[in-house]
């Protein structure tokens, strides 16, 4: 038992720690590194460049943050028709990888785009309101699915007695939700913050170079074959990004005893709800969230569907090229292997680093930060981590796993850990007590409870995956087609047009399998052992 | 737990069956980045198995700063025998890092003179490409055709160009107006164009993606691209903008590493690179112009950019390695 759980341990210092003191190693090696960290020190822009990183990620979060809430809440609170498929809807960014995100915003927002023409209203998306606007697409259904899972649990028993007692809704949603629901929501701003300070093609393209993060410096020097600076900054940015972890984890420990606060599923059909205003509140809400942040996705879709050269209409012309011979020349492989490819390698890496985050999640909760450390390296100071350490002794397959679990290991710990967090610790007690092993604890305690929480964390660590590029080409050296791969090599041969069906494909494909994986058992049987439903009011 | 455990040590196993890589015996390495064609590929592949009875193996990166960084990194131990598409900005740095080994290729006296960047031939070029603008006909008519008028203010914003700082297009095209206005007025040339620039994306690829979709009529590309829009789309809406009649070529070269294993090999796969075969097919594969004098090209190119004077020879390479960084600082600094 006890060496399983070394074992993950040591599996994941593997992955995460070994390529970094690789890094680390090669810096303190320089002869020079006094002389560049007081130039580093004196140069006035860096300093400009940190703060502006920093103070745009901040912004980006918080409004994440506020956006997404809503939708927690009512996700949390009812069942509704079509929930799965809103709720994974969201999140396409994820798996889209940042140059059809970037394609989808300005199709629809840009100078010629839907939304601007439509509704006349020019368009805003080129300057630090474009950059924040792309950043909450992309991030704000990390607090839909990690506020909303823990709301889901919350025991209406707490809220009722504070009724009882007297105080208001605001004041018992102040009182007891809040600090219940705080590590959530302190945790889905750490990782929409520190997935926004690593942004670099959103903030080029909408930024221009009145803006620069230390991504985007980071990437110019290696370009300028500076590396020991870039990588002297790569730890500097991580030394930020861990600060900020560490702050997280402190201001969000859990200030009451959890026990008894969370159950299994609070959520009731919506056509329960006597009152009209929730249904208004939330079909407008829907139909915001609809226009301002669907709308850039269907115009991707919708433009896929455009027929090839001068003619105008509706046409299939560009997902029959997508099966040609054409792209498969360009691809160097054929389409159902790319497919195949993808789905094989995002699977297998997120169901290896769900078993890794609930072994070091149970067991190990005090490392918690330790294991954030990826949000704050990019792939590509990794990378380099990794050609210094690992490359020459790791099996390429295996390899090819830890980069993706470095990549998607951040979200589903974190998903899965605050998760097993709100688990009431007496079920376990009370099972060892009657004499249950661990691994019956984890399979008839853990497990089931921990069931959404788990296919979430699943189905983030699948998305993570496919949109990664550089830890693929890192290691599979090209000849490793996932879908990013094929989706930038057709772009960088014209191919533009079969890229948008391509993503579509995938967006739809991923979306229906994420939905059959929430809708598997567990939840449902279990939902019905709460109190029947009684009124809100 | 048990069972927990025997699952994930049997996934991790099937996991290394299916990906599991062949490795094979003697076989010639060759590095490039992830736009060079499959087309090409085969070809050499196939050439090698029939000529020298031997396996080729490629090795795709990101981009060249990637490919570049890795062939730094393994200097003591290489691992690749040729490396294809380094452009030519990289000549001094390679050689400063002493990386390759100089060799002229058979029929090197076929290479069109004014392309040779290196005449020691340490690198070999084997394609190029103007970097020109593209505007799109349908919504721009009348498109500017010098400098001066593609910075006045009567355009308004309608052009894209891939950001300098990060995009080897944008890189060159930074160069091209060095190399334009001299080193005191190129400064002047961009704070005018500066207002007329809508966005100036990460890589070309997002900035060709954002002109192709119709946001803005005016990209900064390659002189080829009409090219590909008339063999796919059989259009000719979108064509090649060449201003006062000047351009910058960015050249690509390719290089036999240092140290490599099979260096005869590497020799041979570099003579095949410039053979009249390989320099026709790279047209419509890689959209690039051969190098070679005696290669034809096809059809589809007369739609590509004619350019009358390559600004290459302006500048001196030595100029460009020691102060490209001063020079995107100053740079930088007008554009905020």
């Amino acid at each position: 038992m006890k060496v399983l759980r070394i074992l993950a341990l040591v599996i994941l210092a593997i992955i995460i720690y070994l390529p970094l003191a690789g890094l680390v190693s090669k810096l303190v090696a320089l002869p020079n590194l006094f002389e560049l960290s007081k130039e580093l020190i004196q140069d006035p822009a860096i300093g400009h460049i940190i703060r502006f990183t920093y103070t745009q990620a901040f912004i980006s979060a918080l409004i994440s943050l506020v956006v997404g809430l809503p939708a927690a809440y009512f996700f949390s609170h009812y069942n509704f028709k079509g929930k799965k498929f809103i709720r994974n809807l969201t999140m396409i960014p994820f798996i889209l990888p940042s140059i059809l995100v970037v394609l989808a915003m300005i199709v629809y927002y840009g100078q010629q785009g839907f939304f601007s023409r439509t509704f006349n209203t020019g368009t805003f998306i080129y300057g630090y309101v474009g950059i924040i606007f792309a950043h909450v697409f992309y991030n704000f259904s990390l607090s839909i699915r990690i506020v909303g899972g823990s709301w889901e649990k919350l025991n209406e028993k707490l809220t009722e007695s504070a009724y009882v007692l007297g105080d208001s809704k605001l004041k018992a949603f102040f009182r007891i939700e809040l600090p219940l629901l705080w590590p959530s929501i302190a945790y889905s701003w750490l990782l929409a913050f520190l997935y926004s300070s690593l942004s670099f093609a959103i903030v080029l393209v909408f930024g221009g170079v009145s803006y620069n993060t230390l991504e985007v410096y980071i990437y110019t020097l290696t370009r300028r074959l500076q590396m020991d600076r870039a990588h002297l900054l790569a730890f500097v940015q991580l030394l930020i990004s861990f600060f900020f972890i560490l702050i997280v984890n402190g201001v969000s420990k859990r200030t009451d005893k959890v026990n008894k606060a969370f159950t299994i599923s609070r959520a009731r059909p919506l056509c329960l709800e006597r009152r009209k205003l929730i249904k208004i509140v939330l079909v407008l809400y829907f139909a915001l969230l609809l226009i301002l942040f669907g709308g850039p996705l269907f115009s991707l879709f919708w433009r896929s569907l455009a027929p090839k050269g001068d003619s105008v209409g509706i046409s299939l012309d560009n997902y029959h090229s997508l099966f040609g011979s054409r792209v498969e020349r360009t691809l160097g492989t054929p389409l159902w292997q790319v497919f195949v490819n993808s789905l094989l390698l995002s699977s297998v890496s997120s169901l290896i680093a769900v078993s890794l985050s609930y072994v070091l999640a149970r067991y190990y909760p005090k490392l918690r930060p330790f294991f954030l450390v990826p949000l704050g390296v990019s792939m590509m100071s990794y990378g380099f981590g990794v050609l210094v350490t690992l490359k020459n002794w790791v099996p390429t397959p295996i390899l090819m796993l830890f980069t993706q679990i470095f990549i998607t290991f951040p979200v589903v710990y974190s998903i899965v850990s605050l998760g097993i967090e709100e688990i009431n610790p007496e079920y376990r007690f009370a099972a060892s007590t009657l004499g249950s092993s661990e691994s019956e604890i984890t399979r008839r305690i853990y497990l089931p409870l921990l069931r959404p929480a788990l296919s979430s964390a699943f189905a983030y660590g699948m998305a993570l995956s496919l949109g990664d590029l550089t830890g693929v080409m890192l290691v599979g050296e090209g000849q490793f087609v996932t879908f990013t791969v094929a989706l930038y090599r057709l772009i960088g041969h014209y191919s533009f047009p079969e890229g948008t069906a391509l993503g579509t494909l995938v967006s739809f494909l991923f979306i229906g399998l994420f939905i059959l994986i929430e809708s598997g058992g567990g939840e449902k049987s279990y939902a019905k052992d709460r109190p029947s439903s009684k009124k809100l009011s | 737990m048990k069972r927990y455990s025997a699952v994930f040590i049997s996934v991790l196993l099937i996991v290394v069956l299916l990906f599991s890589f062949v490795a094979n015996g003697k076989e010639l390495v060759i590095y490039s980045y992830d736009s060079f064609g499959q087309t090409l590929m085969e070809m050499m592949e196939q050439h090698f198995e029939k000529e020298y009875d031997s396996k080729v193996r490629f090795v795709l990166f990101e981009d060249t700063g990637a490919m570049y960084t890795r062939l730094v990194l393994e200097k003591d131990k290489p691992k690749a025998d040729l490396v294809i598409g380094l452009d030519e900005v990289y000549v001094i740095d390679a050689k400063a890092d002493d990386l390759f080994t100089a060799y002229r290729p058979k029929e090197a006296d076929k290479i069109r003179e004014e392309l040779v960047f290196d005449e020691d031939f340490y690198m070999t070029p084997y394609d190029f490409g103007y970097i020109t603008f593209n505007y799109d006909s349908q919504l721009l008519p009348n498109p500017p055709k010098t400098h001066k008028a593609l910075a006045d203010s009567s355009l308004g914003k309608k052009i894209i160009i891939p950001n300098p700082t990060t995009s080897s297009p944008g890189q060159a095209f930074l160069l091209s107006t060095i190399a334009y206005f001299g080193e005191d007025g190129y400064l002047d040339f961009w704070k005018e164009l500066k207002k007329n620039i809508l966005v100036m994306p990460s890589s070309w690829s997002i900035a060709y993606g954002i002109y192709s979709n119709g946001e803005a009529p005016i990209v900064l590309s390659y002189g080829t691209s009409p090219v590909f829009h008339l063999l796919d789309e059989n259009t000719e809406r979108y064509q090649a903008l060449v201003l006062d009649g000047v351009a910058w070529a960015q050249i690509e070269g390719a290089a036999i590493v240092k140290g490599g294993k099979n260096h005869e090999l590497a020799k041979a796969a570099l003579d095949y690179l410039i053979s009249v075969q390989m320099q026709e097919a790279l047209t419509e594969s890689q959209f690039m112009y051969p190098v070679r004098i005696d290669a034809k090209l096809p059809e589809s190119f007369r739609i590509a950019a004619h350019v009358p004077e390559i600004l290459n020879p302006r500048i001196d390479l030595k100029d460009v390695h020691d102060k490209l960084g001063t020079w995107i600082k100053d740079w930088e600094n007008v554009m905020r």
